[in-house]
């Protein structure tokens, strides 16, 4: 086991070093830069000259990437160059709205999918199947920005039952201590407060949790299918095992290893990917930080995000092949 | 591209949508109560005036700063603001101020000579160790404000002088921009380089809390000097998707929508608790001509273009009818505008004989360069080129657009070599027509804002005049002869001035729109 973490600690080296230098590059080869973007049409040559000095682009861009690495090697990623925040800071306090937002738009998705691919694929053919199966369809079809939309017209604006949006009613100051709102409320004791914070995210989750949702739902189907089909399970039968059984242990253990893939596979993609909900919602989270960032040529925030966003994704990928490990007793013994 | 288009067109159907659905919605009350809620676009990018540089920040710090001078509501007129009077010596040159007795910044330093010199010196001194470009980048107008300026001296408790090293009629215009709103030197020092995430000021709006990339919360001034503010609180709430903020005005959880979308305005007419308010904006947007390049050297050239193009049929088709032709090298809100110029109509004929007069033949082929986003002064960005484009076909003009990057737009229009045409436009700093006339058409500011690169000594000598004079009618005088001389002269295929374009909400009362589009004088605001 030591051996395998510190094999994965040098895989994330690698990978870290790799998305710096991609990143950097990526950035400066875009067209414009960040002096122009933010004196705009009013810039002069002698105030262009000396923004650029202040924020360090007048230097060679190989002496630019050394002061970085450098300075992100002692945990230090600089300020952001729009607004002269450190850069890491603002990546960590916009990443549990973005955490909170997946993690529920997965639980949703888990939870309805999964049960949901099991009857369909145990009903094959049937009408229940159809009726789950023709849905998923427009799940994975349907762009996030109109069905949030949607949502929002049906839930906030003509039912009134949920807000338009944001992370806490208009003016009111939550408190934050992790910042992921709900586990704040909780830890507050206030219980007004956790339906407050859980009427909030309901929507974008939910929002967030469809194209997962029928993901999850037609692989859990799939598989289950091609499960149900194999020797092993009927012998299984043949033992005399009863269906519930045979279900849970031979066919649905079988099939789980491509869904439990499929999940996390999903959440390192929400985690990089929840902006247009984000947006939609007015939720101040990674996928909005970090599209301002590109925009705006904010090389600091942009390489904080990154970097972020690939530790995350290893480490999601890592907790995955753990999940194999205890799915899956091949993967333990190799 | 397309894709973006989609987005558009969906949106502005979700838009429709809303509007018919919300006929039918349960009675609005959102914001808590005494709560005035403005709906911005973007998160700003902090809240020291002298340091940051985009509107959203200016939005915000509108209300939490005032300065020396403001703004007479609802125009760029400068009138005494923090300064109770002031005058100004004959030789245009001394600058006296008055200050406001009895007024307090918000974290209890008292304002007089003193603490407002301590601000100034703040910018200027770099042996000052409060130094501001020793707090972060700094993108303000401090060079713009103060390049001319000689000294800076509290001559007593409530009197400040300053002194010009050359006479500059536009200092009291640019001592009234939000960029240039009065901060605590106590603040200042203690925050540091957090100043600007912890402003105060002397506004009617005391600032509590921002939240990047949500809102910025603020208290009312119960002793602000020009009266207690009638509401409360205050709040900035983003909505970056535009369909969102639309939702957020109908259900009441906004009042005052700051970038409200124009495709939307049809969603928003329909709904008869919203009102649209627009105004002349302080803006002007037209296609630059290189006037040292052949055949944009011969004047006729650069008419015959202006007369090519339908300026009328332009606002109607890619504006909803919500910006003005340009008549005149300014936009209408500036208190010097002429209005009995005309402008060019359109005609083509006109414009093939004058071509055919100077001798380009059919068939011309040039480049017509375009920043690929909209811009706060032609809000349909590039599409603008394509109008144009087709214009100058009817009358044998090839015009190939090539749309760039915003950055490297600018750098490409201002090497001074480009020898095509390009999108050009402009937006007020301070109101003064200098800002307009001498920044865009003045020689001294070629190639950087003088991109068109036009060169006429009789209008920059009368440049040169108008700064030097301190009466307003001489000025105004003065900088009516110009736009007629470089409306003639024709630099610019002249398009047009977009309006300032804002929804709020029926509950709001005393809300009058500024030029420069920044909130002054919130504190006169209610809600009904």
């Amino acid at each position: 086991m030591g051996d395998y973490l510190a094999k994965r600690v040098g895989q994330l080296l690698i990978v870290l070093f790799g998305v710096s230098v991609v990143v950097f590059v990526a950035m400066h080869l875009l067209p414009g830069d960040v002096a122009t973007l933010l004196l705009g049409d009013r810039a002069t040559a002698s105030s262009l000259g000396r923004l650029r000095h202040q924020l360090g682009l007048d230097q060679p861009v190989i002496v630019q990437y050394w002061r970085f690495l450098k300075g992100a090697l002692a945990g230090d990623f600089g300020t952001s160059l729009r607004d002269n925040r450190p850069a890491l800071g603002e990546v960590l306090a916009a990443f549990p709205v973005t955490l909170e937002l997946t993690l529920a738009a997965l639980l949703i998705a888990v939870v309805i999918g999964v049960p949901a691919g099991v009857l369909a694929a145990l009903s094959e053919g049937t009408w229940v199947d159809t009726a789950i199966t023709t849905p998923t369809l427009f799940g994975v079809s349907m762009p996030v920005f109109w069905l949030g939309l949607m949502a929002l017209l049906l839930f906030s604006e003509k039912l009134g039952w949920l807000p338009v949006g944001g992370l806490m009613p208009i003016g009111a100051s939550m408190p934050r201590i992790t910042g992921l709102s709900v586990v704040d409320a909780v830890l507050s004791g206030r219980l007004a407060l956790v339906a407050t914070a859980l009427r909030h995210l309901v929507l974008p989750a939910a929002t967030l949790a469809t194209i997962p949702l029928a993901l999850i739902t037609r692989i859990t189907r799939g598989e289950m299918l091609s499960s149900l089909h194999l020797d092993h399970v009927r012998t299984a039968r043949a033992k005399g095992l009863p269906e519930g059984r045979v279900i849970r242990a031979h066919v649905l253990r079988n099939a789980l290893i491509p869904i439990v893939t499929v999940i996390g596979l999903q959440l390192g993609l929400l985690l990089s990917g929840a902006v247009l909900t984000e947006t939609i919602f007015s939720l101040p989270g990674l996928g909005r930080l970090m599209v301002d960032a590109i925009l705006a040529r904010d090389y600091p925030v942009v390489q904080a995000g990154a970097l972020f966003v690939a530790v995350v994704f290893v480490a999601v990928n890592f907790s995955v092949d753990i999940a194999y490990a205890a799915l899956d007793p091949r993967v333990r013994q190799r | 591209m397309n894709r973006e288009l989609t987005r558009r067109s969906v949106l502005l159907g979700s838009g429709l949508a809303i509007s018919g659905i919300g006929l039918a919605g349960p009675a609005r009350a959102a914001a808590p109560p005494g709560t005035l809620v403005i709906g911005i676009a973007a998160d700003p990018t902090g809240f020291d005036p002298e340091a940051v540089l985009n509107n959203t920040s200016g939005f915000v710090m509108a209300t939490i700063y005032d300065s020396l001078m403001k703004y007479r509501p609802g125009t760029t007129d400068p009138i005494p603001g923090l300064a109770q009077s002031y005058t100004v010596s004959p030789d245009g040159l001394t600058y006296t101020f008055t200050l406001r007795p009895g007024v307090s910044f918000h974290d209890g330093t008292p304002l007089n000579a003193k603490t407002y010199i301590a601000g100034i010196d703040r910018l200027l001194n770099k042996a000052n160790p409060n130094y501001i470009y020793n707090t972060g980048p700094v993108e303000g107008y401090i060079d713009f404000t103060y390049g001319s300026l000689a000294s800076y001296t509290a001559k007593d408790d409530k009197t400040v002088v300053f002194v010009l090293k050359t006479p500059s009629a536009p200092f009291l215009t640019s001592l009234a921009m939000v960029w240039n709103g009065v901060v605590s030197p106590a603040a200042a020092a203690k925050y540091g380089k957090e100043f600007r995430q912890h402003p105060v000021g002397t506004g009617p709006f005391i600032f509590r809390e921002w939240r990047p990339r949500d809102a910025i919360l603020l208290d009312a001034n119960p002793a602000y000097w020009n009266g207690k503010p009638k509401v409360e609180k205050l709040v900035f709430q983003e909505y970056p998707d535009p369909s969102a903020g639309l939702l957020a005005l109908k259900s009441g959880d906004m009042h005052i929508w700051a970038d409200t979308n124009t495709e939307l305005l049809p969603a928003i007419h329909a709904d008869h608790e919203l009102a649209v308010l627009t105004q002349p904006g302080l803006a002007v947007s037209g296609v630059g001509m290189p006037c040292d390049t052949a055949p944009f050297t011969d004047v006729r050239v650069r008419q015959a273009f202006n007369y090519a193009v339908d300026k009328q049929a332009i606002d109607r088709a890619l504006y909803q009818g919500l910006a003005a032709p340009m008549t005149s090298p300014l936009p209408a809100s500036e208190w010097s505008f002429d209005p009995t110029l005309k402008g060019y109509p359109y005609d083509p004929e006109k414009a093939k004989s004058l071509l055919s007069a100077a001798g380009v033949k059919p068939g011309f082929a040039v480049e017509l360069l375009a920043y690929n986003s909209g811009r706060g002064y032609n809000p349909v960005g590039p599409d603008l080129a394509v109008a144009v484009q087709g214009f100058l076909q009817k009358i044998g003009i090839n015009a190939t657009v090539r749309k760039i990057e915003f950055g490297a737009y600018l750098s490409t229009i201002r090497s001074a070599k480009y020898k095509g045409m390009f999108l050009v436009g402009w937006t007020g700093d301070n109101g003064d027509p200098d800002n307009f006339l001498n920044a865009l058409f003045g020689s001294t500011n070629i190639p950087i804002t003088d991109t068109a690169r036009y060169r006429n000594p009789a209008v920059d000598a009368i440049f040169v005049k108008a700064l030097q004079s301190n009466d307003h009618e001489t000025r105004v005088r003065l900088y009516q002869q110009a736009q007629s001389i470089i409306l003639d002269d024709a630099p610019w295929i002249f398009i047009n001035s977009v309006l300032q374009v804002r929804a709020v909400s029926e509950q709001v009362k005393g809300y009058q729109l500024n030029p420069t589009q920044m909130f002054f004088d919130m504190e006169k605001v209610s809600l009904s």
